[in-house]
């Protein structure tokens, strides 16, 4: 599944990242592969949420067939 | 209503007209600019990007609570690169009266601060900041 990324971790890994997620998966298995691939931004991870088709998502369990979109969203900066 | 994330500059007075109605008395305008000083250090510019589905998405969730008030509402984000003394946000909010205007506004330019999927890199004198993240 391609995992789009912004702010500090789209400039330095890429706008996206591929991540193995099994049929039934959680938010939080999306932070710990990205984490496994590049351990230097588990701070930025642990500091992150995960958003799922557009919507911050709670750590409950989804089904892989339902989700079209899957972001990392860093602390929000905006303002 | 109007909510938008452009590259474009934020026409300040355009939307600022576009609050005034007859059925509201007042309107409460927020403008957040690039700051030169943050204590001792010093910004040369900022960079801002969006996850602009999701972002609108947040600020039409946040718009919603205040217009659901009555009350009209204008949220417009800058992102790209913005030099010093160029506007971000614009936020407006129009209301039968000023209390409510004052309230609301201040309501949604907090939320955004913490919803709305938008990021800054500061370009500092000493060196590059991501907003949101510790040093």
């Amino acid at each position: 599944m391609k995992v789009k990324l912004f702010s500090i971790l789209a400039e330095e890994i890429g706008p996206t990242t591929e991540v193995d997620l099994k049929s039934e998966f959680y938010p939080s298995d999306v932070k710990q592969a990205i984490e496994d691939a590049y351990p230097k931004y588990k701070e930025v991870l642990d500091q992150s949420l995960v958003a799922i088709d557009e919507e911050y998502a709670d750590d409950k369990q989804f089904s892989l067939n339902d989700v079209a979109e899957i972001a990392i969203i860093p602390p929000v900066s905006g303002g | 209503m109007k909510i938008e994330i452009t590259h474009e500059p934020i026409d300040t007075e355009a939307l600022t007209q576009s609050l005034i109605h007859n059925e509201y008395g007042g309107v409460d305008i927020f403008i957040g600019n690039i700051r030169q000083f943050t204590d001792d250090i010093e910004t040369e510019k900022i960079e801002y990007t969006t996850y602009k589905k999701m972002a609108e998405k947040e600020m039409h969730k946040l718009a919603d609570v205040v217009l659901a008030k009555g009350m009209d509402v204008v949220m417009v984000h800058r992102v790209g690169e913005l030099q010093l003394g160029d506007i971000a946000v614009f936020i407006g909010v129009a209301a039968p009266h000023r209390a409510e205007a004052f309230e609301n506004c201040q309501f949604l330019i907090d939320e955004l601060k913490h919803t709305v999927p938008i990021w800054k890199k500061e370009y500092d004198r000493d060196k590059i900041r991501w907003g949101g993240l510790e040093d």
